[in-house]
């Protein structure tokens, strides 16, 4: 038993995870409009299930109630790493110190003095 | 060491070798930075020596912006997000490190930033930097911590525009 547990692709558990494993969605994803591209998700029968009733539920089919939440869960993680936010107080300050005056800074002097790269 | 270039990204460059010691770099550059620009979210950069690619710098819009509502919003507080240019991405291959390859790549990041800033106007230039050591690198070279963001930093565009000669 206990050799068993231990060996590789071949245990009693993974044998039963894969079963659960047996639906397929087949997702076709959007690249400049035209729909070329496939992702393929395996998901368990308890997945399937609440995702097929929440489509319906939508009045949406599966593949696209996954779409538009995959695409917009998508979106909004580059937004997360593109918009920044901050508390009002410290927004209020860094607004403010845009009206102040701009004076040179030695260490982007000392930057933009290195050997350009040259553009081809 | 050759004379290194900077050329835009474009599909017949092959990245497949990048390797600058962060994974996450490397692989949004081999996977992801054509499907970016082509979907005009980034736009990447590379710099080529001797026909490999030394670096890369992708550079894409941002804001920054206060948490409240805008009916919230307090007196003389500006009534829209800030736009920012952000340099997403700046890495620098294994085999050409610790030659300030980086730091040029970086002033040039920094004039395509300013460019960028003369033709659709922008105020700051944020910095999204992947680790201590990277935030380190960014103040090193006169860039502040953004307040409540680790490693985000930034610098005013008008004060990259008078440090310039």
């Amino acid at each position: 038993m206990r050799r068993d547990a231990l060996s590789g692709g071949g245990s009693k558990g993974d044998a039963s995870r894969l079963r659960s494993l047996k639906c397929l969605y087949n997702v076709r994803t959007v690249t400049t409009g035209i729909r070329s591209r496939r992702i393929d998700i395996r998901v368990t029968d308890e997945q399937d299930a609440v995702i097929r009733e929440a489509a319906a539920a939508a009045g949406q089919t599966v593949s696209a109630f996954l779409l538009s939440a995959a695409e917009g869960r998508a979106r909004a993680v580059l937004d997360e790493r593109r918009h920044l936010v901050m508390s009002d107080r410290a927004f209020a300050a860094f607004a403010a110190a845009l009206d102040d005056a701009s004076e040179p800074v030695p260490a982007l002097g000392e930057l933009v003095s290195l050997p350009r790269l040259h553009r081809t | 060491m050759s004379d290194p270039s900077l050329v835009a990204l474009s599909a017949e460059r092959d990245l497949s070798g990048f390797d600058c010691g962060t994974p996450e770099l490397d692989r949004w550059l081999i996977d992801h930075a054509l499907a970016s620009q082509k979907a005009d979210l980034a736009r990447t950069y590379l710099v080529l020596d001797g026909g490999s690619v030394a670096a890369y710098v992708s550079l894409t819009t941002g804001s920054i912006r206060p948490e409240a509502a805008p009916k919230r919003y307090a007196r003389g507080m500006p009534r829209y997000p800030i736009p920012t240019i952000l340099i997403a991405r700046l890495a620098v291959d294994r085999r050409h490190q610790r030659q300030r390859l980086g730091s040029r790549l970086l002033a040039e990041a920094l004039r395509l930033a300013v460019a960028a800033s003369n033709t659709a106007a922008a105020r700051h230039v944020v910095v999204d930097a992947i680790d201590d050591r990277a935030a380190a690198f960014y103040r090193r070279w006169g860039f502040i911590d953004v307040p409540e963001n680790p490693n985000r930093l930034f610098r005013k565009i008008s004060d990259i525009r008078n440090s310039s000669p």
